[in-house]
């Protein structure tokens, strides 16, 4: 990477990778820069794994779809199109054709709640303040499993990952005000399983006091 | 509802895949990179091949034709005949018919047959038959060559080891002799055909 002063007219080569753009190391590691693939792997590979976490509920399955994305990396560099979005949201793409693979092999794992029966209330509700942190961390994750895929999904992208809308919509191939109407209606849908569960709990916790 | 999505997100901050990934993943890129490196190397080394042995042919052809590098006190490189224009031909000179080189063509029957022919031995005593003239077989790669184009036929002496490159077989024990073909080279100075010649014809 190179960085320039103009006002003292210095121009630097840094030779630190971790400053360079995703695309700039996709393209070394593309012609065959092991140290540019290492550093774009350590960079993305936590939301990855997060990501087919949070959608698959698994870690197992976490490592491989990570595995996996980074593999088609390795084998096919020159699949990544900038024209049709970020570095970022390609890896998301391949991971969530993995995520989406592994997910309809294994569709008992998720229970899914029926959709029709959702009536959209008031968001933002604290449900959770008599919850301890960690039963409230495993609550929402058991909730966000819970939600159908098309909603998971950009719940995960956009709230946990906090990619952009645009990046989300490119990931999915969906137009933004699809994303849009599908984080509205993932959160609303989120909110009221919260509420159900957390309502279960503070039950059976008066029951065994 | 975004406070307990939060929650999750900061809980979840420090996951990530585990370090025995990485180490597979760098493992497998170094293999991969390894052999790219390794078809890379075989394919320049094939195409560097593959110019050798046409240069050399093409060499050997302009050099019988034009300076005589070959000489054969049996069979000198003379030309046969320039080619007049194609109704004056047919007089002189059979017109070259040009079929398709006998990789592409497994039916062109002429070539191979010739070869076949030169590899088996007259009976003694016995009477030449009539030769009757074989096609030309076209260079692959050449600008084609139409009835109308005006050439020159040029008898030179070419090594087996050459004529595998068109695809024709060729006995491994003799792949350093010389046989004697017909090149038909046109007036930009281009080979376009090879017609081989048989051992009764040079008789």
């Amino acid at each position: 990477m190179e960085l320039s002063f103009p006002l003292v007219g210095i121009r630097v080569r840094v030779n630190d990778l971790t400053l360079d753009s995703d695309e700039d190391l996709l393209r070394r590691s593309a012609a065959g820069d092991e140290q540019a693939f290492t550093t774009l792997y350590r960079r993305r590979q936590a939301a990855i794994y997060r990501f087919a976490l949070n959608m698959s509920g698994r870690e197992e399955v976490a490592e491989e779809v990570t595995q996996d994305v980074f593999l088609t990396l390795i084998r096919e560099p020159l699949r990544f199109d900038p024209e049709r979005g970020t570095v970022c949201s390609f890896l998301f793409g391949i991971a969530r054709n993995f995520v989406l693979r592994v997910v309809e092999r294994d569709r008992s794992f998720v229970t899914m709640d029926d959709e029709d029966s959702f009536a959209p209330e008031a968001a933002d509700t604290d449900v959770l303040s008599h919850l301890t942190r960690n039963e409230a961390v495993e609550l929402v994750r058991q909730a966000v499993l819970s939600l159908p895929t098309v909603y998971r999904e950009v719940v995960v992208l956009c709230d946990l990952e906090e990619i952009s809308y645009a990046e989300a919509a490119s990931v999915l191939g969906v137009p933004v005000g699809t994303v849009r109407s599908r984080l509205n209606r993932g959160r609303a849908l989120l909110t009221e399983k919260l509420r159900g569960r957390g309502e279960g709990r503070n039950a059976m916790r008066c029951s065994t006091w | 509802m975004v406070r307990p999505l939060h929650l999750l997100r900061d809980a979840d901050r420090n996951r990530g895949a585990s370090d025995a990934l990485e180490h597979r993943l760098r493992t497998e890129f170094r293999q991969r990179q390894a052999v790219q490196r390794r078809r890379r190397w075989l394919r320049w080394t094939g195409a560097i091949a593959a110019s050798i042995i046409a240069a050399a042919v093409v060499w050997q052809i302009h050099g019988d034709s034009g300076h005589n590098i070959l000489p054969r006190p049996d069979v000198l490189p003379r030309p046969v005949a320039a080619l007049p224009p194609p109704p004056q031909l047919k007089a002189s000179v059979p017109t070259p018919v040009l079929s398709k080189p006998a990789f592409r063509a497994s039916n062109s029957r002429p070539v191979r047959k010739a070869v076949r022919n030169e590899a088996v031995s007259e009976p003694i005593g016995a009477a030449p038959a009539p030769a009757e003239p074989e096609e030309f077989v076209a260079i692959p790669y050449a600008p084609p060559f139409t009835p109308t184009d005006r050439g020159e036929v040029v008898r030179v002496q070419l090594p087996r080891q050459a004529i595998r490159t068109l695809g024709i077989p060729v006995s491994p024990d003799r792949i350093f002799e010389h046989v004697p073909a017909d090149v038909l080279v046109g007036e930009d100075g281009i080979p376009r055909g090879i017609r081989l010649i048989r051992a009764t014809d040079l008789r």
